[in-house]
């Protein structure tokens, strides 16, 4: 029996550590120091990423959220028992209690700008080598602009990541880290830029729990 | 508290349809490759992957990052 993880977060209050996730499994803590990695009992080894299961494992990490700070894990994270998670806890405690602390008190708001009249991505014709990568590059060049555009928003936000041209159809996805209580003065500021901006619609998804801000390296 | 999470603004309200699945591909995004990276049985079987309008480059991109390493 293997363990599957969802995410870490610091001992204290017990309410909203119990509950279900993957395949209707109960949650449970496994503690080490004054971390706490939440698990659920898995059969063998990382579930198959089916609708079902990762709105069921996203649902558990956002449960966590209204607890307090919780540093998500990535989906499909499978342990073999009870030991080797409070060894990862002991291992990199250190770095997971500074990463907590950045995100204490804060959720994740994504940003999605898309063109306003842009043919969606299936209907791109196949083209010639040095068509297509002209194409990128003016698109590269656009985004660039779009993505200026948007400055302003740091100065709302902790701290952001960005993708600069992830698909033909969006010159700009980011994510921003937002204090809990400037949430809607950054989507109005959002609105507001919106409407300044002719040839791209800007749309913010959340709150999230904290994905995109929990670095951890591969060990 | 914290509300589940959703689109929080639209400029075209014409458009809600459209909204819905794209914010299914950001969960989706989110959870496969944000968050902590724990060493493991991190490897996926991307198979009866039930889909409801999602960005099928994406997932694929997603699940691939997660096979190479």
């Amino acid at each position: 029996m293997s363990l599957l993880l969802y995410g870490i977060v610091e001992a204290g209050e017990d309410s909203g550590l119990r509950g279900m996730g993957v395949d209707e499994q109960p949650l449970r803590a496994v503690r080490e120091g004054s971390l706490l990695a939440i698990v659920s009992d898995h059969h063998g080894r990382a579930p198959d990423p089916t609708t079902s299961a990762l709105l069921a494992y996203e649902r558990a990490v956002r449960r966590l959220m209204e607890r307090g700070a919780v540093l998500p894990v990535q989906f499909g994270s499978v342990l073999d028992d009870e030991g080797a998670v409070q060894e990862l806890l002991r291992r990199r405690g250190k770095d997971l209690l500074a990463q907590l602390d950045r995100v204490r008190g804060a959720v994740e708001i994504g940003l999605r700008a898309s063109w306003r009249d842009r043919p969606p991505a299936s209907d791109v014709r196949p083209q010639s080598g040095t068509s297509y990568l002209r194409d990128r590059l003016e698109l590269r060049q656009h985004a660039r602009r779009v993505a200026s555009e948007l400055d302003p928003l740091t100065a709302v936000a902790r701290s952001s990541r960005r993708a600069l041209a992830p698909r033909p159809d969006l010159p700009v996805l980011d994510s921003y880290l937002v204090d809990r209580g400037r949430v809607s003065e950054f989507v109005a500021l959002v609105a507001q830029l919106d409407r300044h901006l002719d040839d791209v619609e800007l749309v913010c998804t959340g709150p999230w729990p904290p994905y995109s801000f929990a670095e951890g390296a591969p060990t | 508290m914290v509300s589940p999470p959703q689109t929080l603004y639209a400029s075209t309200a014409a458009r809600p349809a459209q909204a819905q699945p794209t914010t299914l591909v950001d969960l989706i995004d989110r959870v496969l490759s944000g968050g902590v990276v724990v060493a493991g049985h991190v490897t996926l079987a991307v198979a009866d992957i039930e889909l409801i309008d999602v960005d099928i480059a994406l997932l694929v991109a997603a699940t691939a990052k997660l096979a190479e390493r």
